[in-house]
């Protein structure tokens, strides 16, 4: 769309009478899934709400391919949004509502009963279809509330908490169709609070805490980005006294725990390192193995996980204000 | 451009056809069963004049306060409802102009406040009829009018409060009951506040010729049928513009926010 962002988020800040909401947001998301991650009352939801031109933000502008999604309708248009409220028209049946969202969306009568259908084939409701939306289970609301956003195929998806009460097959299916609108061009932006869905599926996340976005980009820059975080390393091998020794000499090693040696025996230890400035440990690491001649089993962070960032993050945030 | 207005036009037809299907429909159908059952037995028992029939059915039990509040039943529902049920969210993230929703919600009422607003009041004056026909002939063309005018002027009011306020349903009963009833009736000029001073002087105007008249012209000081008319519709026109402006600042908050 003539290269312009999908969504622009400049200097947003939205206030509740006395209360910050959102403060001072800076945010350019381009095409593939972003996750919106963050605690409750992060303001993750009011972000998506600024986003999809619910709210209009007290400073700042919020764009959806360059133009200014609370005036513009045609903005609105190219979105397609997921709420995390657990609300339809109860009486419809699925298959009804949906086609009633994409008719509202603009679709001729014929193109909305074509695309819905579609959508609620896409989302695995076809079954369903017909069930009325009060004799769905939370999981059939879920998915027919990501089929309504869906129908009438716009290029931005945003999806609030939108794998909360699916079941794991289900969550399988659905990360798989979020991959699969991924790869078809969409921009995506997923929010929620549990960590492992959206790392199952992006790489790009945005965190959130306390109105604020406290960092963005892959798990790996943002990895990058704390040097200064402790990382601890869990590494299998024989011969773990004297990696133990040869590791402590290392600058960016902050101390070795041999956690079970079996040295003697001529079988494997245990070590736990842990480390300050992971990249220059993971630069130097294999120079020394291959130097020494050590055999390595195993290697692995034990707190690489988005989990341990966020934890670590919003600590840091709270300490900070 | 026609995307839009598609979008626009269906949500008017599928608003309309809601309503329609809506409990409001049988809330409006039993209080006018129940009206027009009383109107025939008071008919059957003690007959009906004309001057009786404008006096006591059209101005006060109908014009007083069954229409008012048939006209809330769908006019403070139209937003209402979609905000209290939770789906409003999946009207304004559509490429739909908040005042264009507003005003599609409006239209959207009006086919129900018809049916049962002005269908209502042909209900009552067949009623009326059943003693002697003759002496009620043509008594639903003579008053039809008032509520004709009456109709979008309560309409807009409701709607606007439903826009503008969460408990609406609240403010309008309160509205009926305090300014309609109470107000509507006191002596002099304060009673102008009301919708109902209009659509009276209406009525009166139209059942002169029959003898319809307030009870002291000197307390009740009707305006002149034509003024009415211009006051009602500049009601209807000024709640729409006041609440399409208002609702074009409507922001969708968590509940409490």
């Amino acid at each position: 769309m003539n290269g312009l962002p999908p969504i622009s988020v400049r200097s947003v800040s939205k206030w509740y009478g006395q209360v910050i909401g959102l403060c001072e947001v800076d945010l350019e998301l381009a095409p593939g899934i972003t996750g919106l991650l963050g605690p409750n009352g992060a303001g993750k939801s009011t972000l998506l709400k600024l986003i999809t031109g619910q709210l209009r933000p007290s400073l700042g502008e919020v764009r959806v391919f360059g133009k200014p999604v609370w005036r513009s309708a045609s903005a609105r248009r190219r979105i397609g949004f997921a709420p995390e409220v657990d609300s339809f028209h109860e009486e419809m049946p699925g298959l009804t509502f949906v086609t009633t969202m994409a008719r509202l969306s603009g679709l001729t009568r014929r193109q909305a009963r074509r695309q819905a259908a579609e959508a609620v084939a896409r989302v695995g409701m076809s079954a369903h279809a017909h069930k009325p939306m009060r004799a769905c289970s939370k999981g059939m609301r879920q998915r027919i509330k990501i089929a309504q956003a869906l129908a009438h195929d716009p290029p931005v998806l945003i999806l609030d908490e939108p794998l909360a009460g699916i079941d794991p097959p289900g969550r399988l299916e659905l990360l798989d169709l979020f991959r699969r609108l991924r790869d078809g061009g969409k921009t995506l932006v997923i929010s929620s609070h549990i960590l492992e869905e959206i790392e199952a599926c992006t790489e790009q996340i945005v965190l959130m805490a306390q109105g604020r976005v406290l960092v963005s980009g892959t798990v790996r820059s943002i990895r990058d980005l704390m040097d200064d975080h402790p990382l601890t390393v869990r590494i299998l091998c024989a011969r773990g006294r004297e990696l133990a020794r040869e590791l402590v000499q290392l600058p960016a090693v902050l101390g070795v725990s041999l956690a079970r040696g079996a040295d003697e025996n001529g079988g494997e230890s245990e070590l736990t390192v842990k480390v300050h400035g992971p990249e220059a440990f993971f630069r130097r690491f294999p120079r020394l193995v291959l130097e020494k001649g050590f055999e390595v089993k195993a290697f692995e962070p034990l707190d690489a996980s988005i989990a341990a960032i966020f934890d670590y993050l919003i600590t840091g945030s709270r300490s900070r204000t | 451009m026609m995307v839009f207005i598609r979008a626009w036009i269906f949500l008017i037809l599928y608003s309309a056809r809601r309503q329609l299907r809506s409990r409001k429909v049988f809330i409006a159908g039993g209080l006018l069963a129940l009206t027009a059952g009383l109107v025939a037995l008071m008919a059957l028992r003690r007959g009906m004049t004309p001057e009786f029939f404008g006096e006591w059915v059209v101005v006060r039990l109908f014009g007083l306060f069954i229409f008012p509040l048939l006209m809330l039943i769908f006019g403070a529902g139209a937003l209402a409802d979609d905000r209290d049920e939770g789906t409003l969210v999946y009207l304004i993230t559509r490429p739909l102009a908040r005042w264009g929703i507003y005003l599609g919600k409006f239209l959207s009422v009006l086919p129900a406040a018809a049916l049962f607003g002005i269908g209502g009041f042909w209900l009552l004056c067949q009623a009326g009829r059943l003693s002697d026909p003759e002496e009620l002939q043509g008594i639903f063309e003579r008053f039809a009018a008032a509520f004709l005018f009456a109709a979008p002027a309560y309409l807009a009011l409701f709607h606007f409060f439903a826009a503008a306020f969460r408990h609406s349903m609240l403010i309008s009963v309160t509205y009926v009951f305090f300014v309609e009833v109470f107000i509507g009736n006191v002596p002099g000029i304060l009673k102008r506040v009301s919708i109902h001073f209009y659509t009276s002087s209406m009525v009166y105007e139209a059942g002169e010729a029959i003898g319809v008249q307030p009870p002291s012209r000197i307390i009740f000081q009707p305006l002149e049928g034509d003024l009415a008319r211009w006051v009602l519709l500049g009601i209807a026109l000024g709640f729409l513009l006041l609440g399409s402006w208002w609702f074009n600042g409507y922001e969708e908050r968590e509940r409490g926010v």
